[in-house]
């Protein structure tokens, strides 16, 4: 705790610092529109009147954002050992995983919409579809960084393919598949806003949306705040999840 | 004799209760069968008709439920889909898009007109009196939106290149257009409706309105897809008489317009709502408009957004029948009411009588 403190405390000055300069700069000097760059109390004001969408939005979010990530696990993970474990089957798909992974997820909106029965599932196919790539890539990434010594001594002690897997290959590339996962929130709170742009009636990608078509920039930072400390929960939580299964890296040692 | 009057009564009672039955059943089909609607809108508009429409109950008047869905992309591709039944606020010149790939979309009725500014810095406001002015600027567009055909067409009309002459910069939103403008990394933007607050604010001005480049310009279409047959068509109707009757509130309270408006922009203050909603160059009509769909479709061709479209019969992509029976009904069941004349007779001129 007292580590955490000791770490924590310049984090929150530089926070503070620069919430100063924000208020010094939108209140004392002409450099910016005030249209863009509203004033911290005019942000926090919109942020308490819009406080009760702000947190159905989260609700609504919460509602595409959980089982997108979780059919991103099983699905990335799955078939990431499938496709690290089978040479023969990755090299034949491989130029496909590259060619479709970095597509911009726009397009894929209108024949999300066309094909699943609902604007919700379209959402959650969007978001799925940003969470399973970097999971996927990293867990064949992971299956094939395995140490030679981890797949010598399984041999040596005779481990049937079922305890390979569970207790020799996932633990070796959890590193690798965490890192995906990672990766794979990051990216699911980013497409929130495609994912929010059709059908939905709240959501924090939505809100922000929302009020940028109206440049109405005090609830669009209103926004992003709010956003940003949910990002933050999440990240900080994740990483506490992370430090624990891996727990024979350096990783025990960061602070968090 | 006690025996058969207590039998007496047990089919007297059965008698009386299928007659009360009957009678339930014989109301029942009486009553008039509900309808459905899933009714797509872009959020930056709103949807003022629809919106008067539901508050003032003339939905409800039809035996007609309408659920409305936002969308920022993606709201003609879910008619396209069939997850929506109506596309309202998605312009004229995108589902006249739609039509030259192939789309089966048809034109039912009207929604918005006009009301969208050419915008510049105000100190260089006064070098814009005609369109000649515009010869060498760089221009902020959002492409395939009303104003940016509109625009367009109009220089090509003035005989000036709008490749060559001018530097067109496409941007995705209305705020990309103001910024772009009011940080001057171009002269001038298209904007569009409900956004004069910060168009002022940032110190920028209306040059030029859509209605003054192009009057009747269309914005937003009725637009629904496939044959309209059954129920589809009456529902269709009874929508259409909806909008027609909210046309009228729009035009005679604007109040009321504001507050059964004000929902749909869920945060924005009051005036931010009224400037959207109701912008004197604003006109929220539900008139199909045929004549001005055709002269779109046409100026589309001249600016080369849309080509090849020589098969493309546009007759096939108009059903007003469900428009020409709603204004009927309204007619006859108000036949002293000068109102509806008068919308019949604009009917008339703009979709019947032109060449």
């Amino acid at each position: 705790m007292k580590k955490f403190f000791s770490i924590y405390i310049y984090t929150t000055i530089i926070t503070i610092a620069l919430l100063a300069l924000w208020f010094y700069i939108t209140n004392f000097t002409g450099w910016l529109s005030p249209i863009i760059f509203p004033s911290p109390e005019i942000v926090v004001m919109a942020f308490f009147k819009a406080l009760i969408e702000l947190f159905q939005g989260f609700v609504s979010s919460m509602k595409l954002l959980v089982p997108s990530f979780v059919l991103a696990l099983i699905l990335g993970i799955g078939g990431g050992l499938f496709f690290g474990l089978h040479p023969k089957s990755r090299k034949i798909l491989t130029p496909f995983f590259n060619a479709f992974s970095p597509l911009p997820l726009t397009l894929f909106i209108p024949y999300a919409i066309a094909l699943l029965p609902t604007f919700e599932l379209a959402s959650i196919f969007i978001l799925f579809l940003a969470a399973f790539w970097p999971i996927f890539l990293g867990t064949i990434q992971g299956v094939l960084l395995v140490d030679n010594h981890f797949w010598d001594n399984a041999k040596t002690i005779g481990l049937q393919q079922k305890d390979l897997i569970l207790k020799v290959i996932i633990p070796a590339s959890s590193p690798f598949i965490l890192s995906g996962t990672g990766t794979a929130l990051n990216l699911s709170f980013l497409i929130l806003m495609t994912a929010e742009m059709f059908g939905a009636k709240s959501g924090m990608g939505y809100f922000i949306q929302f009020y940028t078509d109206f440049t109405q920039y005090d609830y669009v930072l209103a926004g992003l705040i709010f956003n940003s400390i949910v990002i933050l929960l999440v990240m900080f939580t994740f990483e506490k999840i992370k430090k624990r299964i891996l727990f024979w890296t350096n990783l025990k040692n960061e602070a968090n | 004799m006690r025996k058969r009057k207590w039998l007496f009564g047990i089919v007297m009672l059965f008698a009386l209760t299928l007659v009360a039955c009957n009678g339930d059943e014989e109301k029942a089909s009486t009553q008039e069968k509900t309808y459905k609607l899933k009714v797509g809108y872009g959020q930056l508009y709103g949807a003022p008709l629809a919106d008067i429409a539901r508050a003032e109950g003339f939905f409800e008047d039809e035996n007609l439920e309408v659920e409305m869905v936002s969308f920022t992309s993606g709201g003609l591709d879910a008619l396209q889909a069939d997850k929506i039944d109506i596309a309202l606020t998605f312009g004229t010149a995108t589902p006249l898009n739609y039509i030259a790939q192939g789309a089966d979309f048809k034109f039912v009725g009207g929604h918005m007109e006009g009301g969208q500014p050419v915008v510049t810095k105000k100190e260089n406001a006064s070098q814009y009196k005609i369109l000649e002015d515009f010869k060498g600027k760089k221009i902020a567009t959002i492409r395939l939106g009303t104003l940016d055909v509109v625009f367009k067409s109009a220089l090509d009309d003035a005989g000036i290149d709008i490749h060559k002459d001018v530097d067109f910069v496409e941007v995705k939103s209305v705020a990309d257009v103001l910024e772009a403008v009011n940080s001057g990394k171009v002269d001038v933007g298209l904007s569009n409706t409900g956004h004069m607050t910060k168009t002022e604010a940032l110190g920028l001005t209306p040059i030029f309105w859509s209605n003054d480049l192009s009057p009747n310009d269309l914005c937003c279409r009725v637009t629904v897809r496939g044959n309209i047959t059954g129920d589809k068509a009456v529902a269709y109707k009874k929508f259409m008489k909806g909008l027609i009757r909210a046309e009228r509130v729009k035009l005679e309270n604007p109040k009321k317009n504001l507050e059964a408006s004000k929902p749909t922009f869920k945060q924005l203050p009051e005036e931010r709502v009224n400037e959207i909603v109701n912008e004197k160059h604003l006109i929220n009509s539900a008139d199909p408009n045929k004549r001005e769909v055709i002269n779109t479709w046409k100026k589309m061709q001249d600016i080369g957004y849309i080509s090849d479209v020589e098969t493309i019969n546009l007759e096939n992509h108009f059903d007003l029948s469900m428009y020409e029976e709603a204004l009927d009904e309204l007619i006859k069941g108000n036949p002293n009411d000068e109102y509806y004349k008068q919308v019949l007779q604009r009917y008339n001129e703009q979709n019947l009588d032109f060449k």
